[in-house]
């Protein structure tokens, strides 16, 4: 879960900051808090999710883990 | 001699030219004046080859002609997605800012299909940068659904469904990142294969995005597809995402006994929300394929919307990655459609993109052990919505469009983060008088099970016998 600190950041600032890093042109009024708004919905669902890693959970392989699980009877 | 040989299937082309009932110059000659009849009103090529591919099939008649046939598709004309590179020869990727690309390499795909003899005939419409479920492309004009110009194709691989439909090609090589391959598929009322993540060889497609792009075959028989995916699927050194698993005989499985396979019918997500219409027929089509001897389970898919969320985070931060020069530098040769739905990747942070990734396999996991446990393949509509028309994916602002988007490919998108193989068959038509189709999912490298699924309900039913009345 964030913080409440960075959720307390409005969506447009975090927009705006990623667009000077990227070094995108400006955006039409607006857009920035859109995009802000979608990225921190992304964001959450990403992080929500993330919950359930351990510190120590090493990547799975995912190749390898779809070669593992595959149908045997067809491949 | 050549009027009619377009309506052949593609199985049936095959044959044809093997009993030398015609020749590959008359076969493609037939799709070229088909293609030319059909594309002022779809707008489903943006190119046609024809003295290339006039020329490539007189040499298949000569190899024929001395006993050296390279395959079951030696000779048969083909158009493709606009995205797959051939030395020396333009590649679009639908874009503007690719108008005028010369491709400097082969694809693994031009490669395949010149070593299997066919003839790359046509450059097939598609959404800009395979950027949209939608179809419609602003620098190249919206590819029109056979069934109805004014209704959308569904995309990106757009021309490839319509020109499928049409009878303008006998198949057609798309790419599947969130549903490109199965939504136009089951828009124009062709069959669709996604493939595994790994079968088929990216290398020489213009990227979306590297986690979750496939390369998979539309056409208008499970039997076709079959036999288009013999040709594309396997190793390939320069695509170090692909597998060594052995690929199967997909077209001789079609052949062999159906076991009593376990049917999954999701009673969650898939079916939320489904329009009237749709459901009608894909309840006939459930029905169809319980007729045939598969035994339907209920199952519980995990949290699916959570599947989606991450994988468009995963999406959009490689999609980001691929555009940023571009972006930065030529912002206004994008359409704002893709500009927009791009752009939110350059503000998902390195570690949430890392963890979606992370979180990949243990997804797939849980989901195999969840949703498969019961049955061997699901069951599930490709959309949950009748196909709208161009107007109506025209209309509104940003969040208008991504609503559209959601819509087109909620049931599709996941699967894709998953890596599994899915196949879309069309099943009738709704009140719209549109397509609609299900999609049956499989473990990964299940290829040739969905095939031959989709082939025994195909032989069951007619509905890939209706063409559209266009031209």
């Amino acid at each position: 879960m964030a913080n409440e600190n960075e959720a307390s950041l409005p969506p447009e600032l975090i927009a705006q900051e990623a667009r000077f890093l990227h070094r995108m042109p400006p955006r039409p009024p607006g857009r920035d808090a859109e995009l802000g708004r979608e990225v921190e919905r992304l964001n959450k669902a990403v992080a929500d999710a993330a919950e359930e890693l351990a510190f120590d959970d090493q990547p799975v392989d995912f190749l390898a883990l779809l070669v593992e699980l595959r149908d045997k009877d067809s491949a | 001699m050549s009027t009619g040989l377009h309506e052949l299937t593609l199985a049936a082309a095959s044959a044809g030219l093997s009993a030398k009932q015609f020749s590959s110059v008359e076969l493609t000659r037939a799709c070229i004046a088909r293609a030319e009849a059909v594309n002022p009103t779809l707008n489903c090529f943006l190119g046609i080859e024809a003295d290339a591919a006039l020329a490539a099939a007189r040499r298949a008649d000569d190899m024929r002609a001395k006993g050296e046939a390279r395959g079951p598709l030696h000779g048969i004309p083909l158009a493709h997605k606009d995205m797959f590179y051939r030395k020396g020869k333009l590649c679009t990727g639908g874009s503007k800012i690719r108008g005028d690309f010369i491709a400097p390499v082969d694809s693994d795909l031009a490669k395949r299909m010149e070593a299997a003899g066919t003839i790359w005939f046509g450059r097939l419409n598609m959404s800009e940068f395979a950027a949209s479920p939608v179809g419609n492309n602003v620098h190249y004009g919206p590819t029109r659904n056979p069934w109805n110009p004014q209704c959308i194709t569904g995309g990106s691989s757009s021309g490839s469904g319509a020109a499928v439909a049409a009878r303008a090609t006998f198949g057609s090589i798309g790419s599947d990142t969130g549903g490109s391959v199965r939504v136009p598929a089951a828009a124009c009322g062709v069959v669709g294969l996604k493939t595994t993540y790994g079968r088929v060889s990216r290398y020489g497609a213009v990227p979306r995005s590297w986690s979750l792009d496939t390369v998979g075959p539309l056409a208008r028989t499970a039997e076709d597809c079959a036999l288009l995916a013999a040709v594309i699927a396997g190793r390939d050194p320069a695509d170090p995402t692909t597998s060594d698993v052995p690929v199967p005989d997909y077209h001789a499985a079609l052949g062999t006994r159906l076991k009593p396979l376990r049917i999954g019918v999701p009673s969650n997500f898939f079916f939320d929300g489904i329009d009237p219409s749709v459901r009608t027929q894909v309840d006939a089509a459930l029905k169809a394929l319980v007729d045939i001897g598969l035994k339907p389970v209920d199952v519980e898919v995990p949290d699916i919307q959570r599947i989606f969320a991450i994988s468009d985070a995963v999406g959009k931060s490689e999609a980001a990655a691929v555009h940023e020069r571009w972006m930065r530098e030529r912002p206004g040769d994008y359409s704002l459609f893709v500009h927009s739905r791009t752009e939110a990747g350059f503000h998902i942070p390195a570690t949430a993109y890392l963890a979606g990734l992370s979180l990949r396999g243990r997804i797939l996991a849980d989901f195999m052990r969840r949703s498969f446990a019961q049955a061997d393949v699901l069951f599930a509509p490709v959309l949950s919505g009748q196909v709208p028309t161009l107007a109506e994916t025209e209309a509104g602002n940003v969040a208008d469009v991504q609503r559209v988007i959601f819509s087109l490919t909620r049931c599709t998108r996941p699967i894709n983060f998953l890596g599994l193989p899915s196949l879309s068959v069309p099943c009738g038509f709704t009140s719209n008088g549109l397509p609609a189709a299900f999609q049956l999912i499989g473990r990964p490298y299940a290829e040739a099970t969905l095939l031959r699924l989709g082939h025994a309900y195909q032989q069951a039913t007619d509905w890939h016998l209706r063409a559209p009345a266009v031209a």
